[in-house]
């Protein structure tokens, strides 16, 4: 009896310690949260590693040689001289989700453009870290020309990178998560989604009130830059608006959704949510219709889904980065690496924030999308 | 009263456990105990506890049922698109309760005629009806599900903000409780999970009854993927991931032993109340996320030491002696 | 000779219960002492106290002399110099006899086992005690006497002077009871104690020197084997007259009418080509060693397992299609198995429960299962069978073995069944709660009832029943139809597969 007393007395302890330590910390805990991924100075992501500070780890927002589309293009010319009989190949993650399904008709679009064939792998679902690393080894030892790679979690594919770059073949880093071993990234930079989104909720609020944040599980990089995004802007711009809460639901609609609803009770005031995908925000968005409470959110990713929520008035707005266009973008910059140009470490993609105002406006146009002008050698 | 006591004490405990923790989110934040928040906290058990009651008719066999997130996923996709192509919304809520139904006993035959265990015969169709949810959506989500079906679960008593779906799951778990305590099945389960070799002997259908435990299991967790897509409004096959590790929590907690034989509908409910209200009390006292998953693994370690000295382990140590 | 174990005013309390009263007795060194009780009397309990299992009591145990008080059985056995062996006795199926028998203590040779020296130390250990197997071999290919061995292979090797058996022969057969004996009179002469803890009086006075008796928590008084009687022991233990054996106080009450006819019955593994016949109010006897086949039988005949050949009828019609146990119930067929603990009922339920789960039908109000009635008619059959303690809310598992039995017996009162299957009805269970099973026996022959009685013991199964079939390897080899014509030297040989010599 006496021994189980004891023992209720210590977890009731710890886990009011727990409690105690875990409140102080909550409002900077996903912007130290240590990178998966060691930055290696011998990559070709030499800039971003020596651009790098303290333990954050590869980090392709903050690369010095960082260039649009736009730029490259400028400094190389339009035109991207293709090889005959290259193969490329792409490792994605689950196609159960709409971005990475969209990510890969970017790719065949791509493919049918330049002539080239791409062969694209995806995972079935967005755990799979050891299956993802086995298909990316079956592409290197198939011989590809070119690796274009969204692995599951910074460092699921270190090992299969290195094998490749032994190979001497080409690795690109296509959106997230991070390969600080792979020779180019490209995709847009998640940092400017959280303050294209921050800048959008703080002109439709006056910049003032409340706002929270619904991150998903910080493995990812996306997700860090994307909250770190969102909350520099708000610090930068002397912003009116306060995050009065910050928590992970695990990119998982229903919790999210549970999550919201217990915030929209404990905090009357709150004006806006600000979630790390869509999938997240379409549960926020039903909370907030079920509260019937006044709540902008906005989502990360564009998924269309989140469109059609935009467009029947629920969701408020979503970054969207085009997956179709940053596959076309990848292969661009793939070719051009393979065509022996030079092309800087990271090439960031456009991305947009769309919210009922430009809905209906031709993505090429929002983005001022050129295709690229391929020239077979 | 002291009958009840002693009958339902492990129920009592965890129902006293819950209090305190009220009573210490409360005094950090006074903002939880408000009539709203606890709606909330309500609402918000209704999944897990749906599951959770499922799981228990599968742990009270001494079995388990590790697809039940998968058939969620299923019965949700079954509905949604059911309903998306304009059937009747009560038609379609029919056929996700026999879609859970069916599932339930393909568990049940794998379990009680190929007698497989029932660890590695759900692990398997965990993945099977997972890889089905894929490829009967190719991976998209069924969205756009009418109003109507929705209004079913979503719509609230007045303006109590007591919604149906809580009223459903009240409703399911009176269901349990009779079937447990007041019916032949329910002896039989209980039979069947203390010494299923004793209820063979005793002329027990040991297979019929585990039949029952399986699609009891699957139309559970039918109710819950109902819910989730009244309250959702769409359908995806990613939904449901790992969600049978919280419900299994929420059993273990309410008394559910895992060697079988032992658990109370009563129980199981007490047991996903205090996840929810630890769920949403950490929510409220604003604890990190991270820390979240320490309080609970915590508070799921010191639920079931209870359970062990209550003598589970001579139990635990019979059933693997015996193999 | 001094005093091997000396237990001075030892009194022991669990929660509500004062389970040892003043207990004071020695035991010599070197004497085989039997310590004998009804289940219940406190055996088991002072046997735990002195090999530390409990080391919270009142009172003073001596070794040799020497006040001891040991922290946990491990203790016992490496500082005391003290095992016991346990009636089922705990081993390690998987490994080799030389490792289970040094386990924990194995010899080492640098941080490795050195398993020459530890087959070299075990085989010799082996062949002192006779043994026919060695130390190389794997346990789960040992008999249950090998494994009794074993455990007191296990004994010497952690040079044990006092040894416990608890139930030693539960489970063997007559041959490995013979060694077992044996052996025991061999540690005798090189000086070790024996503690003999059995339900058989004529096993104490084979191999007993002194025997002391429990009752009721209390030391009774050591008796001298050589100067007393079976009779007196009995007396002793119980407190009043038993028969020790089975015998019949009524006449046969068997009719014409066949109640069960079985026909070729094969499962084509333990059992082959098995034909006989159940009268209406038979007590019908199945004799034979164990692992003859004859459970096996029964549970097919009850529909617990397949049958592969034959035919099996009730009453006069063959049963079809898919024989299983709710279907035998139906038909008012039911067993008590020979495993209570792991077969006989559930751990985790109430007598009541247990008593009414073959029954439930009979309990119903509406649609749902009355609680208040299943109560109702366990309580009934407390009286009848006079079931202690007239508890029908406690849990089965904590019931002594015999009560235990008649729990089990009043499920299938309830269900009302016409062919009960006693399957070693009293094995586990002590004198008085024996004499009390065979008198519930023949109170259900006497209302209509048909019995079969599956019995390793020669005088059970010759005291019972009316006609006795006796079974070798899967095969019956004989029967037996007049019960005065018993004779237990033809039933043995048939039981061992001869012929009528």
């Amino acid at each position: 009896m006496k021994k189980r007393f004891l023992a209720v007395l210590m977890v009731a302890s710890m886990t009011a310690g727990l409690a105690a330590c875990g409140g102080s910390s909550s409002s900077d805990s996903s912007t130290t949260a240590a990178g998966g991924a060691e930055a290696s100075a011998d990559s070709g992501a030499e800039a971003a590693a020596e651009e790098e500070t303290k333990d954050e780890g590869f980090n392709p927002d903050e690369a010095e040689d960082a260039m649009t589309i736009e730029d490259l293009r400028a400094a190389n010319g339009t035109e991207v001289k293709v090889a005959s009989g290259l193969t490329l190949g792409v490792v994605e993650k689950s196609l159960s989700n709409e971005f990475w399904r969209t990510l890969e008709e970017g790719y065949e679009k791509a493919a049918e453009d330049c002539g080239v064939e791409i062969i694209v792998k995806a995972t079935t679902d967005e755990g799979d870290e050891t299956g993802q690393q086995t298909m990316t080894e079956t592409l290197v030892n198939q011989g590809v020309d070119a690796l274009m790679m969204s692995p599951i979690s910074d460092s699921n594919l270190t090992a299969a990178v290195e094998n490749a770059n032994n190979a001497d073949i080409v690795t690109v880093n296509v959106n997230d998560g991070l390969i600080a071993e792979a020779d180019y990234y490209v995709g847009p930079e998640a940092y400017q989604n959280g303050q294209l989104a921050a800048a959008w909720i703080s002109e439709q609020l006056g910049d003032e009130g409340q706002v929270a944040i619904v991150v998903g599980m910080a493995k990812a990089f996306a997700a860090r830059q994307r909250t770190a995004g969102f909350k520099d802007w708000i610090a930068d711009n002397n912003s009116g608006m306060e995050i009065v809460a910050e928590q992970n639901a695990d990119w998982d609609r229903q919790k999210s959704k549970e999550l919201a609803s217990t915030w929209i009770q404990q905090y009357p005031d709150l004006k806006a949510i600000f979630c790390n995908n869509d999938d997240m925000a379409l549960g926020v968005v039903e909370a907030v219709q079920e509260e019937n409470a006044d709540i902008l959110v906005v989502g990360v990713d564009g998924i269309g889904e989140a469109y059609d929520s935009i467009r029947a008035g629920k969701l408020d707005a979503t970054v969207d980065s085009f997956p179709y266009y940053m596959a076309q973008v990848a292969t661009e910059c793939t070719l051009r690496v393979l065509a022996g140009e030079e092309v800087p470490s990271v090439v960031h993609t456009p991305q947009a924030l769309i919210s009922a105002d430009n809905i209906d406006a031709d993505p090429a146009e929002l983005i001022n999308w050129v295709a690229p002008v391929y020239v077979a050698e | 009263m002291k009958n009840f006591y002693a009958k339902y004490k492990r129920e009592i405990l965890v129902l006293i456990a819950t209090v305190i923790m009220c009573v210490v989110f409360t005094t950090i934040n006074s903002q939880f105990m408000t009539w709203r928040n606890m709606l909330t906290v309500f609402q918000q058990m209704v999944l897990n506890s749906l599951l959770a009651v499922g799981i228990m008719f599968a742990i009270l066999t001494g079995g388990i049922d590790l697809s039940i997130g998968c058939t969620f996923a299923i019965v949700g996709i079954a509905v949604a698109s059911s309903c998306v192509g304009g059937m009747n919304p009560f038609l379609a809520i029919i056929i996700g309760l026999l879609v859970g139904a069916v599932l339930g006993l393909f568990n049940g035959i794998l379990v009680a005629n190929l007698k497989l265990q029932p660890f590695i015969a759900t692990l398997g169709t965990m993945s099977l009806y997972r890889g089905v949810a894929y490829v009967v959506t190719g991976g998209a989500p069924v969205t756009n599900v009418p109003d109507s079906f929705r209004n079913i679960f979503n719509g609230q008593i007045g303006t109590t903000g007591i919604r149906y779906y809580v009223l459903v799951m009240i409703v399911v778990f009176i269901i349990a409780h009779i079937i447990l305590s007041k019916t032949k099945t329910g002896d039989y389960l209980y039979a069947v999970g203390g010494n299923e070799e004793a209820a063979k002997l005793s002329g027990v259908n040991v297979k019929k009854t585990k039949y029952i435990a399986y699609i009891a299991s699957g139309v559970c967790t039918a109710v819950a993927g109902l819910v989730m897509l009244a309250s959702l409004g769409s359908a995806e096959p990613t939904a449901g991931i790992s969600y049978e590790t919280n419900a299994i929590a929420a059993a273990a907690i309410g008394g559910t032993s895992m060697a079988g034989g032992r658990g109370t509908a009563l129980g199981t409910f007490v047991g996903a109340l205090l996840l929810a209200v630890l769920k949403v009390g950490m929510v409220v006292i604003n604890v990190d996320s991270f820390w979240q998953y320490v309080v609970t693994g915590l508070i799921i370690i010191v639920a079931s030491y209870f359970e062990f000295v209550k003598g589970d382990i001579a139990a635990f140590m019979a059933r693997h002696k015996k193999d | 000779m001094g005093k091997a174990v000396e237990f001075v005013k030892i009194n022991k309390y669990f929660p509500g219960v004062h389970v040892l009263k003043d207990i004071s007795f020695s035991v010599e060194e070197g004497e085989v002492h039997a310590l004998l009780g009804e289940n219940g009397a406190g055996k088991s309990t002072l046997l735990n106290i002195l090999h530390g299992v409990y080391n919270e009591y009142d009172g003073e145990v001596y070794l040799h002399g020497k006040k001891v008080n040991f922290k946990n059985p491990n203790d016992a056995i490496l500082n005391g110099n003290i095992s016991k062996v346990h009636q089922e006795t705990m081993v390690v199926e998987q490994l080799t006899v030389g490792q289970n028998v040094t386990l924990g203590y194995q010899p080492k040779k640098g941080p490795f086992i050195d398993f020459t020296k530890m087959h070299k130390d075990v085989d010799a250990i082996l062949t002192e005690l006779n043994c026919r197997f060695h130390s190389r071999d794997i346990v789960s290919t040992l008999t249950a006497g090998e494994k009794q061995m074993l455990a007191i292979a296990k004994a010497i090797y952690h040079h044990s002077n006092i040894i416990s058996l608890d139930e030693p022969t539960a489970s063997l057969t007559s041959k490995e009871t013979e060694a077992l004996f044996a052996v025991i009179e061999k540690l005798k002469k090189e000086g070790i104690t024996i503690l003999y803890v059995s339900h058989h009086l004529e096993e104490i006075f084979q191999i007993c020197d002194r025997a002391s008796i429990m009752r009721d928590g209390e030391y009774i008084q050591t008796m001298n084997i050589r100067e007393t009687t079976q009779e007196e022991l009995i007396h002793a233990m119980v407190g009043r007259s038993v028969s020790a054996v089975a015998t019949r106080q009524k006449p046969c009450q068997a009719k014409e009418e066949v109640v069960l006819k079985v026909d070729h019955l094969s499962d084509g593994k333990k059992f082959h080509d098995i034909s006989f016949e159940l009268h209406k109010g038979e007590i019908l006897g199945f004799y034979g060693l164990v692992g003859a086949g004859r459970t096996e039988i029964m549970r097919v005949i009850t529909g617990a397992d397949r049958k592969i050949g034959g035919k099996i009828s009730f009453k006069g019609s063959e049963i079809s299609g898919n024989w299983n146990s709710t279907k035998a119930l139906r038909m008012g067929i039911g067993m008590l198995p020979e495993d209570r603990k792991t077969q006989g009922f559930n751990k985790l339920a109430s007598n009541c429960d247990n008593i009414a789960i073959s029954s439930l039908e009979k309990y119903m109000s509406g649609v749902f299962v009355s609680d208040a009635k299943k109560l109702e008619n366990a309580k009934h059959y407390f009286e009848e069978l006079d079931i202690h303690p007239r508890s029908p809310e406690y849990l089965t598992v904590n019931m002594s073995g015999g009560n235990q039995q008649k729990v089990i017996l009043a499920k299938w009162m309830s269900t009302n069944v016409d062919i009960i299957i006693f399957d070693e009805p009293t094995k586990g269970v002590d004198v008085a709660a024996k004499a009390e099973i065979y008198r519930l026996m023949e109170e259900l022959v006497a209302s209509g009832k048909s019995l079969i009685v599956v019995s390793s013991e020669l005088p059970e199964a010759m005291g019972i029943s009316d006609r006795l079939i006796v079974m070798s390897e899967g095969k019956i080899t004989g029967e037996f139809t007049d019960r005065e014509a018993f004779d237990s030297d033809t039933i043995l040989n048939y039981a061992i597969g001869g012929n009528e010599s």
